[in-house]
Order: structure tokens, then C-alpha cells, then sequence
């Protein structure tokens, strides 16, 4: 449930080659109270140059891929949310 | 058909009688299987019955090569083993890349079978038609490297593939690897099965060519694919396997003090940050490959300065965190001991971290490890503990059987022992992933991500489900296993398969290139085949459902603490998966291929099933 004000917090995360690109390793950040993961996505890029749908990139929320969640990137966020984004899986 | 790719040939040494010949390759049987490990499994199916033993002169070492092995294009290094497994006891099958493979054929072989027991210590040498027999008892207590070093001496020529084993084979140690140019078969133990038959190693240089249909056209896909994986594996060259430590820890899927949970509180301290700040990182690269994924690690200073070895992502989760070892060095200083002395790092970081469980539950003492203070996260004794299961000495001279001789002698130890068929797991807690219990349940060897289908990309991936989800694994497991058996069966390594379009849908046009015959179309339906192939052999060595479970601590324990606490994977759980995916096999609910699988898969034939 988002909370009532007018703001939604969310920590970030960045792994391996995303810390790299960000130079960080987590932060935390504001966005509106009806804030989405597009809106996410959005500030990575202009933030960062990092774009959350390239291939190389793996983006969770909450443990779970984006892509997992019904609502895709209109996925409303909550206060608290957790994404991390660190390089794509591959092993084997 | 094959206008190119296949020599036709394959070499059958008999170690007993010193004597070896020539023999043909079926046609037939490639189009079914392929090669690699399609024509090794069928092979296996033929001369190597269930009442044969691992240790037995009558076990048998097939190596085969895939169509793409040696051909011109990216990593096309990868081949195939199978053998009767020292340490499940029962079918392995296992792939390596190195240079051995592409000499092979060059030396105009599809494959090799290794049968008999030498008298005495020996070694081989192939050099393109011509086998040579020489002795090693010289050799004796050699690690794997200095055998290396031994081999390309003998054979004259450094650029020999080189496959070796170590003491801890010569002593029989059931976790023993298979060297190959500091590659390795790693799982299973096939280092034990040539210790058992005294052979310390081979070497082949071979100077042929091998064809392919479209020799144009494979300079073209070359570039093509060179270009692609610049793009794509960047990541794979800078930091190599280690860059999944952290994303994996994050997600709470690390083994964790043997299994007890899921999340390393350290787990930066052995990513590959960690890597690259604490050791000198050099570049490693298989035949043809442009990616170099191999990181060989010297570690720059601390107690451990000085020790090298490549560590990969599951030597690291095996050794580090499973561990509760949060000293790069000392993973590092780990992975050397075994490597040296020859055994299977991810075998050897699952008994150790079993050691140390039972040595902090108080079920061990001192005088079982030899003084060795064997707790969680005590560097020290990670190497120690190694040292022991390779040397045979106090508690390693159990640990050095495997973890299902273990659980025969100490059964009141079975809940310390995370295992399937005898196979310990791989750096993946499928508490944390549900597809990932089915592929080490369902897995043709025992509890292999590789061979069980890696399915976690497709877990966190796929809008279907999620990976806590039960439905749709079992079709999911599948079609990755499947996926799986055909590029084992190709020849190339699975980082760069991507570039070629050997995908989960494969594409394109490198089959018609290199064989001259479009095998595409048919690649996945090849690696069903394959599949139940396998199922087969280990349905007649008493495999059925039974063998196909998660070992206790997974359905009985939920996760205690990080990410993902609380999250548990139960019997009822895990069965409901394995039924889905028996159903989509053809199997019956023992795992057992139906007639009708059987026939529409066409195994009917080609094992002359009556």
C-alpha cells in the first residue's frame, strides 16, 4: 500500500557492471506516490545512461524480474520497493 | 549426406592387450544423435552394462566430438565423455572444452574409447593414425599440470592436447576430475576410472584437416559470430563467471554453510570485484574462442599470496560461501589444491562444508580431521580439509568415496548431505529457484545444473511464472534440458552458442555450412532424444522416481533468514512439479519412458528394443 503522502521511496541497487556504469552501489530514491517502473526505467536512463530493457541488463523488483509482474513497466510501485539491476544471466 | 564435419572413424585402445584399432561411425546413427554426447550415450547403452563397475576393467571411457568440434568458427572446443561413474555409480556424461577434442579429429577421429587395465602405470600418445603406449610409473604422484608438462614432452610438441589426472586418481579418490589443458571433465569422477586402469594420461596431435561443406560460408558465420559475442560477452571477458557471485547472493539463491540457508552475508568479499581487486587476473581462452571467459586468478598478497588457479562461479559459491569463507585467497588457495591434486572443486566445496557442519554440531572432532579446527568460514581449514579428501587422510579418506558411499556408512548423516543420485549440488539453492530442484531431481547424472537444464535466466525472465511457481516448470525444464543435450552433442561451448543461433529455437544456416546437411530443423527433437536415450540407461541401472528427489535439508528446512526467508520447497511441492514434467517427458510416473515415447522418439530402433 503506498503511503500517504505524496511520495514513493525506493532503494536501488546496482551489481557488478551496473555499479560500474553508475559508480554506485545503492542509494536510495523519491519519486511520486503513483510512480511506475517505467518511471524507474526513465530516470536510469537520464540519470545514468543505463537503460533497463538492454539485453545485457537483468532489472528486478522485489526479487522478481519486471517482465514477471502483470502490469510489465506500469507496475505501480510501493514505499520500500527494492531494484537491483546487475548483468544478464547466463551460466551452465 | 555429410559432406562435412564427421571424420567417420573412431579409435578403440585396449589398455589390456596394447593393442588398438580403427572402426567405423554409423551414418544412421549420427542423423539420430548427432555426435558429442548423443553418439557417446548410445555408445555407453551398447558395451557398458549396470553390472559392470566403475573400477572394473570392463568400464569403458568413450569420448566423442561434435560436428562443430575443430571446425572454424568461435569455441568450437567442446567434447564429450561418458564413462560409469566412481562416484554415483552409475551413468556419467560430461563435457570439457581444451585443445584435445579439435586434435583429435584432426588426427581423423570423431572419438576415442579408452577399455581394459594397463599392467602397469602407463601413458598415450596419438599422434594423427598412430597410438603409442608408454610407461608412466616415472610419472606417479605427478599433479595434473606436471603430467601436462610430462605429455607434451613425450609427444614433443606443446601444442598437444593434453587430458591428465592427478595422486588423488591414482589413489582412487571418487571425486577425481579429468584434466584436459586446464580444462576439465570436473563431475563424477572420471579421473578415477583411468587411475583405475593406470593410464596418468594422453596426449594427440593430430595434423589433418577438417572438412566442411561450405568453406566460404563458415569464414562468413565466423565473422559474423566474432562480431556478435565483442557485443554480447563483453562481460564474460572482463570479469568471466564470477560476476553472477553477487547477483546470485542477492537474490538468495547462495548456498550458504552447507545449505543451511541461502543469502552470504559476505558475499562481496568473493564477488568479482573482489577478484579483480585481490589477485592478478589473466585472461584465459579456450581453442577459437574470442570471449576468453577463463579468469586465471594469482592471488597478489594476505596468507594466501602466490596461489593461482581459474576460479568459476561455482568453484567460488562451492568453496567461498558454501563454505561460510569470505577470503578470496583461500578460495583461490582451495581451488589450486584441487586442481592439482585432482579433484572436482564443487564435489570437494560440498564435502567440506558438510565436514564443517558436522564438526560444529559436534558429530566430528579433531582426531577425525586431523587437527584441522573445521568450522565455517575458517580459511584454513578449507584448504586443509581439500588436502585430506584428495590425500585419503582421516575423515578424507571417507570423503574421498562420495557423498552416496557417505550416506551408505553414515546414515545418521543424511541430513547433512545435499545431493541427487550420489551427485552433490551445484552453486544454486532451489529454494530459491523451483525450476532449479527439477533440473538437479531430473538431471541424467545426478544434481548437474548443466546437464539438468539451467533454467534460472528463464526463471526471473518469463512472464509466465515466477521462480517460486510450481506450474509450467516441468515443461520449462525440459525444453532447457533438451536444448542442453543437443549443443553437447554439437561440440561448442554454450557461451557462445548464442552467436550461432543454437538457441532454444535454433536457426540459421552454420549446419548446412559446416556438415552439409541442415540438421537444424531437427536439433531440438534430436536433444528429446537424447534425453530419454539417457533415461533409459539410467532406468536399467535402477533409476526411477525414487532417485529423482530433493535430499532432505531442501524439503524440510524453509530458508531461516535474507531475501528470500521463510521460503520453502516441500515433498508435496517438488512432486507436484516432477509429475508435470514425467507428463510432458512420455515417462510414466516413475520416470520410466512410455512405449509410446519410446517409439515416437524412434529409440526403438536404433537401441533394437524389442
Amino acid at each position: 500500500m503506498n503511503s500517504s503522502s505524496a511520495e514513493v521511496r525506493v532503494r536501488m541497487k546496482y551489481l557488478v557492471t551496473l555499479k560500474e556504469q553508475t559508480g554506485i552501489e545503492d542509494e536510495q530514491i523519491v519519486l511520486p506516490a503513483d510512480a511506475t517502473l517505467e518511471n524507474v526505467a526513465d530516470w536510469l536512463k537520464q540519470r545514468y545512461g543505463v537503460s533497463a530493457s538492454d539485453p545485457q541488463v537483468m532489472a528486478t523488483l522485489n526479487g522478481k524480474g519486471w517482465d514477471q509482474y502483470p502490469a510489465k513497466l506500469a507496475t505501480e510501485l510501493n514505499d520500500g520497493d527494492l531494484v537491483v539491476l546487475f548483468p544478464m544471466l547466463s551460466g551452465g | 549426406m555429410l559432406k562435412g564435419a564427421y571424420l567417420g572413424k573412431l579409435l578403440r585402445v585396449n589398455l589390456s592387450s596394447r593393442k588398438y584399432r580403427v572402426e567405423s561411425v554409423k551414418e544412421g546413427e549420427i542423423m539420430k544423435l548427432l555426435g558429442g554426447r548423443g553418439l557417446a550415450a548410445k555408445i555407453y547403452y551398447d558395451e557398458i552394462p549396470p553390472e559392470v563397475k566403475p573400477f572394473d576393467a570392463a568400464n569403458k571411457v568413450i569420448f566423442f566430438t561434435g560436428p562443430m568440434t575443430g571446425v572454424g568458427l568461435p569455441s568450437t572446443t567442446k567434447f564429450q565423455l561418458a564413462t560409469k561413474s566412481p562416484e554415483t555409480g552409475g551413468y556419467l556424461c560430461s563435457n570439457c572444452g581444451g585443445d584435445f577434442g579439435p586434435q583429435l579429429k584432426q588426427c581423423g577421429f570423431d572419438g576415442l574409447i579408452i577399455e581394459g587395465q594397463a599392467d602397469d602405470w602407463t601413458y598415450l600418445t596419438i599422434r594423427d593414425g598412430e597410438v603409442t603406449f608408454g610407461d608412466a610409473r616415472a610419472w606417479k604422484g605427478k599433479s595434473t599440470s606436471q603430467t601436462r608438462d610430462a605429455l607434451h614432452e613425450a609427444i614433443g610438441d606443446k601444442k598437444a592436447g593434453a587430458m591428465t589426472i592427478g595422486p588423488a586418481a591414482e589413489r582412487l579418490v571418487r571425486i577425481s576430475y579429468l584434466s584436459v589443458d586446464s580444462r576439465a571433465f570436473g563431475r563424477g569422477g572420471p579421473g578415477a576410472v583411468l587411475g583405475a586402469k593406470k593410464l596418468k594420461g594422453i596426449a594427440v596431435r593430430g595434423t589433418g584437416t577438417i572438412p566442411v561443406a561450405d568453406r566460404d560460408k563458415v569464414a562468413e558465420l565466423h565473422r559474423a559470430a566474432v562480431k556478435n559475442l565483442k557485443e554480447t560477452r563483453a562481460n564474460h571477458t572482463k570479469y568471466g563467471t564470477a560476476q553472477y557471485i553477487e547477483p546470485i547472493n542477492e537474490l538468495g539463491c547462495m548456498p550458504t554453510r552447507n545449505f543451511q540457508t541461502t543469502h552470504f552475508e559476505q558475499g562481496k568479499k568473493v564477488g568479482a570485484e573482489a577478484m579483480l581487486d585481490g589477485c592478478d587476473v589473466k585472461n584465459y581462452a579456450c581453442y577459437r574462442c574470442p570471449v576468453a571467459c577463463g579468469k586465471t586468478c594469482t592471488v597478489k598478497d594476505g596468507p594466501w599470496v602466490g596461489a593461482r588457479a581459474r576460479t568459476e562461479y561455482e568453484s567460488i559459491g562451492l568453496l567461498g560461501p558454501n563454505c561460510g569463507v569470505s577470503d578470496f585467497g583461500a578460495v583461490v588457495a582451495a581451488n589450486e589444491v584441487c586442481d592439482e591434486i585432482g579433484i572436482d572443486t564443487m564435489s570437494a566445496g560440498n564435502a567440506v562444508a558438510m565436514t564443517m557442519e558436522l564438526y560444529e554440531r559436534g558429530l566430528i572432532t579433531d582426531a577425525e580431521t586431523e587437527g584441522i579446527e573445521a568450522r565455517f568460514g575458517n580459511g584454513e581449514a578449507l584448504v586443509g580439509l581439500c588436502k585430506l579428501i584428495g590425500e585419503r587422510r582421516g575423515i578424507g579418506d571417507l570423503l574421498a568415496d562420495g557423498m552416496a558411499e557417505v550416506a551408505r556408512r553414515k546414515p545418521e548423516w543424511r541430513r547433512y548431505i545435499i545431493d541427487v543420485k550420489g551427485l552433490p549440488f551445484a552453486a544454486y539453492d532451489p529454494r530459491g529457484f523451483t525450476g532449479n530442484a527439477l533440473t538437479y531431481g531430473t538431471s541424467s547424472r545426478g544434481a548437474c545444473h548443466n546437464v539438468g537444464g539451467w533454467t534460472i535466466r528463464a526463471e526471473l525472465q518469463s512472464g509466465q511464472y515466477d521462480r517460486f511457481a510450481l506450474k509450467g516448470k516441468g515443461a520449462l525444464v525440459m525444453s532447457i534440458q533438451d536444448n542442453r543435450a543437443y549443443v553437447d552433442s554439437l561440440g561448442i561451448c554454450t557461451v557462445v552458442r548464442g552467436s550461432m543461433n543454437f538457441s532454444d529455437s535454433p536457426t540459421g544456416e552454420v549446419m548446412k555450412a559446416v556438415v552439409g546437411y541442415d540438421f537444424t530443423p531437427e536439433l531440438l527433437d534430436i536433444g528429446t532424444r537424447i534425453y530419454s536415450l539417457e533415461r533409459l540407461i539410467l532406468n536399467r541401472e535402477g533409476i526411477g522416481r525414487k532417485d529423482d528427489l530433493m535430499p532432505e535439508r531442501i524439503t524440510k528446512e524453509a530458508v531461516p533468514s535474507g531475501p528470500i526467508e521463510g521460503r520453502a520447497l516441500t515433498e508435496e511441492m517438488y512432486d507436484e512439479m516432477l509429475d508435470e514434467y514425467y507428463d510432458v517427458r512420455g515417462w510414466n510416473r516413475d520416470g520410466v519412458p512410455t512405449e509410446e515415447t519410446i517409439a515416437k522418439l524412434g529409440l526403438k530402433e536404433l537401441l533394437d528394443l524389442v
